[in-house]
């Protein structure tokens, strides 16, 4: 970084002094009164822009550490057992994982003195409410087999002292697809049809919903975000079919080996 | 969300048209300019109307460059007509939004870095316009008092904080400003051209 100037402009107020004296008084009590309050607006001037920095700051420290930690939840559903009730298995430490987070978005809210004040900051906060947003989306996912209305979503929110913006909206559930595509994935391995049916009835409603937003949402993320949706759609599909393939080969396979069974046994 | 498209798509029209006007204030700025100002201000209200209760600052990136010009154009008629820097006051009357100093306010104003960018700008303004134009033609004793007037305006912004951002980058080329009016000055006292060395 440059050398601060600092300590060469600093030299400058006894040469400026210096040079004042010899041009006429009438200048200076002029410069005088201005200057006292230029000065003053100045130093309201610092202490409001400290006051914001320090705010932002604090704002951006606990947006990632809430983003941190709605990775970590949609981790734990990831590894939910989806032939397991959803109330118990190793969920058990999701509600009080969630409560924590829930906990975080009201710290953050308070820091807030008033609805304007959250769009001021709402460009540091985006992220994190999208990631809350995704984990939150998924988990309705697991448990209804469906898309969380963005009146529910909004609700909670809301009741948390946030604003959801509905940019924020469906760039949190647009990621919800890659995930549930993941999921889809891990119960395909498990042969779990009925959840990868689930997942791609899902998924194809989802991309669809998303061909018919307006074309003048102006999030270039989003593009790429229906991009990779499409994705999700195209592999989930294909897990479909494949797991549909192996299990009518089965079933033909079973039937021969029956047919083979019996004609063994007679003989 | 359409209704947030179309707010937006509005604003940024009102934003286009008061910039226009601006820039003929800009390129005018020597005589005088009220009805203009008044033309920009009745606009301005219009524009604020047009703004959703308490979304102010959801809507802020399409107009704040906007108010900044609106802030400089206003410090620099206030300069050129009593070579003052121009108080919040001044400039929420001149302007008809309320300047936001140390309490927030709910409805449409200026943010208060509009009003720094604003006076950010004149040091260059005064040096490229004025400095050297009035030794040039022999008028030696403004820029020494345009030379009081940046230092003035110069040693307020030391007093900030300033962070790695646009503002601070307007700073820096102040520093260069001052420099270069210094350098004027000096010419003129080394030549003793004033009527005060």
């Amino acid at each position: 970084m440059a050398p601060h100037h600092q300590d060469h402009d600093n030299d400058r107020p006894s040469k400026r002094a210096k040079v004042m004296d010899t041009t006429g008084a009438a200048e200076n009590t002029m410069a005088a009164t201005t200057v006292s309050s230029t000065a003053a607006l100045f130093q309201l001037a610092r202490g409001h822009l400290d006051a914001q920095w320090n705010q932002r700051e604090a704002v951006i420290k606990q947006s990632r550490e809430i983003t941190r930690e709605s990775k970590k939840l949609i981790v734990m559903l990831q590894r939910h057992d989806p032939k397991v009730a959803f109330a118990e298995s190793e969920m058990a430490t999701f509600p009080a994982a969630k409560a924590k987070v829930l906990q975080m978005l009201s710290k953050l809210a308070a820091q807030f003195k008033s609805r304007q004040e959250f769009h001021r900051y709402s460009s540091n906060v985006k992220h994190c409410i999208q990631e809350f947003l995704e984990a939150v989306a998924f988990h309705y996912f697991l448990e209804f087999r469906r898309m969380i209305p963005f009146d529910d979503a909004r609700l909670l929110l809301e009741s948390l002292g946030l604003q959801l913006m509905p940019q924020d909206y469906i760039m949190g559930i647009s990621d919800v697809s890659g995930e549930v595509m993941r999921f889809a994935t891990n119960a395909a391995t498990k042969g779990n049809t009925q959840w990868v049916e689930a997942s791609r009835t899902y998924l194809q409603d989802f991309y669809h919903a998303c061909l018919s937003l307006d074309a003048s949402f102006n999030e270039n993320d989003m593009n790429r975000k229906i991009d990779t949706t499409r994705e999700s759609v195209l592999k989930v599909e294909r897990l479909a079919y494949d797991l549909a393939i192996r299990q009518s080969e089965q079933k033909l396979f079973r039937k021969d080996l029956d047919v083979v069974m019996q004609e063994s046994t007679a003989q | 969300m359409d209704a947030n498209v179309q707010v937006r798509e509005v604003i940024k029209d009102r934003v286009k048209t008061i910039d226009l006007q601006l820039q003929a204030i800009q390129r005018r700025l020597l005589q005088s300019v009220d009805d203009k100002l008044a033309a920009v201000r009745s606009d301005l209200q219009a524009l604020a109307q047009l703004v959703p209760e308490h979304q102010f600052y959801r809507y802020t990136r399409l107009y704040t460059s906007l108010l900044q010009t609106l802030c400089f154009v206003v410090a620099w008629q206030t300069y050129l007509a009593s070579e003052t820097v121009v108080t919040p006051e001044q400039v929420a009357e001149r302007i008809g939004l309320p300047v936001e100093l140390d309490h927030e306010i709910a409805e449409s104003h200026i943010p208060l870095e509009n009003l720094l960018h604003g006076l950010v700008q004149l040091p260059s303004e005064l040096m490229c316009v004025r400095c050297v134009n009035c030794a040039a033609q022999q008028d030696c004793d403004r820029p020494l008092r345009i030379r009081a007037f940046v230092q003035e305006l110069y040693s307020g912004f030391q007093l900030l904080n300033l962070k790695n951002d646009p503002l601070r980058r307007h700073y820096d080329v102040v520093k260069y400003d001052a420099k270069k009016i210094e350098e004027v000055v000096c010419d003129i006292k080394l030549r003793q051209l004033s009527r005060q060395s």
